[in-house]
């Protein structure tokens, strides 16, 4: 079974080819075979799983690639563990969920055979990724999700937001990748091996401490935070809206962004080494869960308070590693997936109906798209953490993960985020579904049968992931081993605060934006300084543009200079010199016969030459018989 | 009786020389259609007979070893896929059918005793049967002027250079007394005659440098190359390769293993110099078939490293590096043909916007550039890791940064043409469609996916390679 796990990636890309291949003839058929090669790779994604189930263990195929004149080798490999194999489902589950919704969603598109095909290709790249088994392979998949990304957000590439908005989720992402490069490389400086397993084991073993395994933690966290959109590189997340929208189900909700995570839980000794790391990685996720949270609470476009949600709730995973629970975090992520994948397309159903993305112009879409406002309100209800919907109990996992872990300033954080994410989940939900309709006069209709099916599918399960909890916690510690703190009992208040939060976010969120009792621009007037604030995102973006501007500009500036005058001058020069040199061996060849006779010649004799010269006692010898010869024809004269 | 099955893939290749020869005489015009299939079967049996055939000598000049098994392969592949790359190019066929497939077969036969020598004199009349079918197929081009002249040119400088080869091998005789390569080992460790050998083994670096187009004996290559019809430039390029490395490997390697001291640092300064003038000279080439010329005279000084390293290390990337540039040059002069029978030209202004005009050759194109310049994950890659490893571990550091240095020169031009097929619009007078003969496609498919599997799984093959050479020290 093992032996063929390699189809499982296999197959969508040999679908994104033949798609690709086709050409405009393919168009009508490009969605139904790229879905189809995702679903068998489904099919034995699902059968590797029950194998695992059945006889759980970690095998790895692998193959050697290059191999150095040390022992360093870089392998191209496959590790098959319960972590692989949770993400191996989710991808294949969720990007099949979407690619059946898109048959729907994208009908009539021009650029649909580039679209399938670029939907297929992402999620063999995703695939290879979550299968590595050694950090070379994880790196150059990591690198192609990024280019899959980024040709999806800028698949209307005519639309310059689009278009830019591509640019900057590829830009910001690099900068992570460039840490995670690093780290990836420093690991193997000190442990002479690219393999995960043996990288993990080496680390155990006590072969990585103090700053450089802080060090390293940390410069692999930062490609961890560029694809996860953690603070401070979180800014190209919300831009990367302008892609279709179930892209941003599959990529910027569902599986991309969550690579991030998977990282840090993948690579978990080597940040467990570093108690120092793990404190930066906790606050930093929880910090970035409460200002995205924040952030998401006043946006009017649909897809961006999606978002910023998933901004948030990356943030609450990440505090989860952080406190050395990394089996919660993937938890989860795993019901997060689920959720999140659903509101994307839900929203995609009423952006589909609607053709705006702003909730203003939307309202009282219930009645009109029944089976879309009651899957979305099942999604909202598991974001929102109320039992028994899935996101309850992954939500509660964490925060009994951070409760173990000691850390109570984080534990506030978790819980106020809960609150604030009912919130802004239930106004959205409230303002999109109920209440009049906006002025605008639009014949919304319920989606197509191909669009509302993967809704109701999604919804089942994020109505009954959650039930999984204990199942999920004991198959996966077979990864890396049960968290060494993660045993601490449980807490009852915690999860009674975490519920009374949420249900005073969604009671707040009622009164303002069903009952109306409370006016929400009567707020925004009272509050306007945070209101502008939060409205502006915290005016992020706009102080990197400042930095950007002043800062690295004014330093772009002075290495300008260098570079025209210092650098480019000798570039130049070598250019000139290589142009030039080009030109003047080109003289040499003539064309003449006799000079190439005589280059070959006089080659020869340079060679004979320089060749006795380096052997003194061959020149002694023919100096003896070539001397007394012209002794004796002087004496002769 | 088992001595002649040891040369059956030999045999097999002469009877199919035979046999097109018949077919050309007897047939008539429609028949002779099947003089291409014919040799295409028979370089097929040779290429399974090699494979099966037994290991052992033939007589006192001739062994069949591991080595040769893996050198043989490679000619057998670069004659099938010749033939498939000159399937339908017309312009060779306008002369009797017979006389091209002819020449071929009889040089590749020349290559096959090369491969499989074992005595100077054998080695020598197999480097004979090689070159001169070559000389001919250069000349091959009825009524144009640069194919008589690059024939002419190249057939003067062959002469040289076996006249110089063979003044060395009569030097080395004259210094040992023995012919056979086993012997002749033996008899330079014990021999007094440092000078006669030291002379001897000069002149046959000259010979083996000619063959290779290794700077200064190179002078022929770009005149010849211009000048052939472009499958014949296609098989001159990789078969001057193997005949070259084939003769090095049984004579410097096997046979005059004492002296490496002195021919290793010939072979290296002569490494510099063709590095630098190829990759060099490369630069302001319009003419897609003298770029590829000079690229060609780059890459044997990149592979005569592997030669500088000795030992099985150095030996082992060497023959890798032989097999990626059969696959990665075959695919650039692949495309390079498929242009030139439909626009008839073979210059830059061609190839403007072909990425549009043929999605397929475009992409073809650029994956042999960029593995010829090394770029990863492709064949070319991989051969430049393992060789450049290979030299650095045996000390030449400063032999590896030059290499290095001219790696970045020659992105330059690959580069150029890659530019020129991808960014330039396509020529208005330019024909829409660029047709793509079925052999000619195979021979695409066939190197594409060479240049691939090498590149990204190149670990198997590495083995043979290194078990090719292993029992030789």
């Amino acid at each position: 079974m093992i032996a063929h796990v390699w189809l499982i990636p296999a197959l969508p890309l040999l679908a994104a080819i033949l798609v690709s291949a086709g050409g405009r003839r393919s168009a009508r058929l490009a969605g139904s075979i790229t879905a189809g090669a995702v679903f068998f790779s489904l099919i034995m994604a699902l059968n590797v799983l029950t194998g695992l189930i059945s006889a759980p263990g970690v095998e790895q195929v692998s193959m050697v690639w290059l191999r150095s004149a040390g022992n360093l080798s870089m392998e191209l490999g496959m590790l098959v563990d319960p972590l692989s194999v949770i993400m191996l489902v989710i991808v294949c589950f969720i990007s099949l969920m979407v690619q059946i919704y898109s048959l729907g969603y994208m009908a009539g598109d021009q650029g649909i055979v580039r679209y399938f095909s670029f939907m297929s290709f992402f999620t063999f790249s995703m695939l290879g990724l979550v299968l590595a088994n050694n950090l070379i392979t994880l790196y150059m998949f990591w690198e192609l999700v990024g280019l899959s990304s980024y040709l999806l957000i800028g698949f209307w590439y005519h639309k310059p937001e689009a278009a830019d908005a591509a640019k900057k989720a590829f830009i910001v992402t690099r900068f992570g990748d460039l840490g995670l490069l690093i780290g990836i490389l420093v690991l193997a400086y000190f442990l002479n091996t690219f393999n995960i397993l043996e990288v993990g084991e080496a680390v155990k073993g006590g072969q990585l401490t103090g700053h450089w395994s802080t060090m390293v933690a940390l410069l692999i966290f930062a490609g961890a935070a560029g694809k996860s959109a953690q603070f401070p590189l979180h800014v190209w997340l919300p831009d990367a809206m302008e892609g279709p929208t179930p892209v941003s189900a599959l990529i910027h909700a569902a599986t991309m962004v969550a690579a991030g995570v998977f990282l840090v839980a993948r690579l978990f000794p080597v940040f467990a080494a570093s108690e120092t790391a793990l404190m930066i990685i906790a606050y930093l996720g929880g910090f970035t869960a409460l200002l995205a949270a924040t952030i998401a609470c006043v946006q009017n476009d649909i897809k961006r308070i999606l978002a910023y949600s998933t901004v948030s709730q990356l943030g609450y995973m990440m505090m989860a590693l952080g406190c050395r629970d990394y089996i919660a975090g993937m938890f989860h992520l795993t019901t997060h997936a689920v959720f999140k994948a659903l509101l994307f397309l839900a929203a995609g159903s009423v952006i589909h109906a609607v053709h705006t993305n702003d909730i203003r112009q939307m309202g009282g879409l219930g009645p009109a798209l029944k089976i879309t406002a009651a899957t979305m309100l099942v999604a909202a209800l598991a974001l929102g953490g109320i039992p028994p919907f899935s996101g309850f109990f992954s939500k509660d996992a964490i925060l009994m993960g951070i409760w173990a872990a000691g850390r109570m300033d984080l534990l506030m954080v978790g819980i106020v985020t809960a609150g604030l994410t009912t919130f802004y989940i239930f106004r959205l939900w409230l303002v999109v579904f109920t209440g009049r309709p906006a002025e605008k006069k639009y014949q919304a209709h319920e989606s197509p049968w191909v669009m509302i099916l993967p809704l109701l599918v999604l919804a089942l399960l994020a109505l009954s992931l959650g039930w999984l909890g204990e199942n999920f916690r004991h198959f996966l510690s077979a990864s890396w081993g049960a968290p060494s703190v993660g045993e601490a009992p449980h807490h009852r208040l915690i999860p009674m605060f975490a519920l009374l939060a949420s249900l005073a976010g969604f009671g707040w969120a009622y009164l303002v934006y069903f009952q109306k009792t409370i006016s929400a621009a009567l707020l925004a007037r009272k509050f306007a300084a945070t209101y502008k604030l939060l409205k502006h995102k915290y005016y992020i973006d706009e102080i990197y543009i400042f930095l950007v501007r002043q800062g690295m500009f004014m330093l772009s500036r002075g290495l300008a200079w260098f570079d025209r005058y210092v650098v480019d001058g000798m570039v130049n020069r070598i250019g000139e010199f290589c142009r030039l040199a080009g030109k003047g061996t080109r003289r040499l060849q003539v064309g003449r016969l006799q000079a190439y006779l005589l280059a070959f010649f006089l080659g020869l004799v340079v060679i004979m030459v320089s060749v006795l010269m380096t052997h003194p006692e061959i020149l002694e010898i023919i100096r003896s018989y070539v001397c007394p010869a012209t002794g004796r024809v002087v004496a002769m004269l | 009786m088992i001595g002649w099955l040891r040369l059956l893939p030999e045999i097999v290749l002469a009877l199919t020389i035979g046999g097109v020869l018949a077919g050309d005489l007897f047939f008539n015009a429609a028949r002779r259609k099947w003089l291409s299939p014919l040799a295409l079967a028979g370089a097929a049996a040779a290429l399974i007979l090699i494979w099966v055939a037994p290991d052992g000598e033939f007589g006192r000049a001739w062994t069949g070893d591991a080595l040769g098994r893996y050198l043989k392969t490679i000619i057998i592949l670069l004659l099938g896929l010749t033939i498939l790359s000159a399937w339908d190019f017309d312009e060779i066929w306008k002369r009797p059918r017979g006389e091209f497939l002819i020449l071929l077969l009889a040089s590749a036969l020349g290559m096959l005793f090369l491969a499989s020598g074992n005595e100077l004199v054998l080695l020598y009349v197999g480097l004979e049967l090689t070159t001169f079918p070559l000389v001919l197929l250069t000349a091959y081009r009825p009524a144009d002027a640069k194919s008589a002249e690059g024939g002419l040119k190249y057939l003067v400088m062959a002469a040289m250079g076996s006249a110089i080869l063979l003044f060395g091998l009569s030097l080395i005789y004259a210094a040992t007394g023995v012919t056979r390569i086993p012997e002749l080992a033996a008899a330079v460790v014990q021999a007094d005659a440092g000078v006669l050998i030291l002379l001897g083994v000069v002149c046959v670096l000259a010979g083996i440098g000619f063959k290779l187009a290794l700077v200064p004996f190179h002078m022929w290559a770009p005149d010849a190359y211009e000048g052939a019809p472009t499958p014949v430039t296609a098989f001159l390029s990789v078969a001057g390769k193997i005949a070259g490395f084939a003769l090095a490997l049984r004579l410097l390697v096997s046979g005059l293993s004492a002296a490496q001291a002195e021919w290793g640092q010939v072979l290296a300064a002569l490494a510099v110099a063709s590095m630098f003038l190829g990759n060099l000279a490369a630069i302001p080439q319009t003419n897609l078939k003298r770029l590829l010329a000079y690229s060609a005279i780059a890459q044997a000084g990149y592979m005569v490293m592997g030669l500088v390293a000795f030992k099985i290390i150095g030996i082992s990337a060497l023959l890798f590096y032989l097999g990626t540039y059969l696959f990665t040059n075959l695919g650039a002069f692949a495309v390079v043909i498929a242009v030139e029978r439909v626009t008839g030209s073979t210059d830059m202004p061609a190839y403007a916007g072909l990425a549009q005009r043929s999605p397929r050759l475009g992409l073809a194109m650029l994956l042999a550039l960029l593995s010829l310049a090394g770029i990863p994950p492709l064949a070319g890659f991989a051969a430049k890791f393992y060789l450049f490893t290979a030299v650095f571990s045996q000390g030449y550091v400063w032999l590896v940064i030059i290499a290095v240095i001219n790696t970045a020169i020659s992105l330059y031009y690959y580069l150029r043409v890659i530019r020129v097929v991808y960014i330039l619009p396509p020529d208005k007078n330019a024909p829409a469609g660029m047709p793509l003969s079925l052999p000619l496609a195979m021979v695409l498919l066939i190197t594409v996916l060479g240049i691939l599997v090498l590149g990204i799984y190149p670990g198997p093959f590495v083995e043979i390679a290194r078990a090719a050479i292993a029992p030789w020290f």
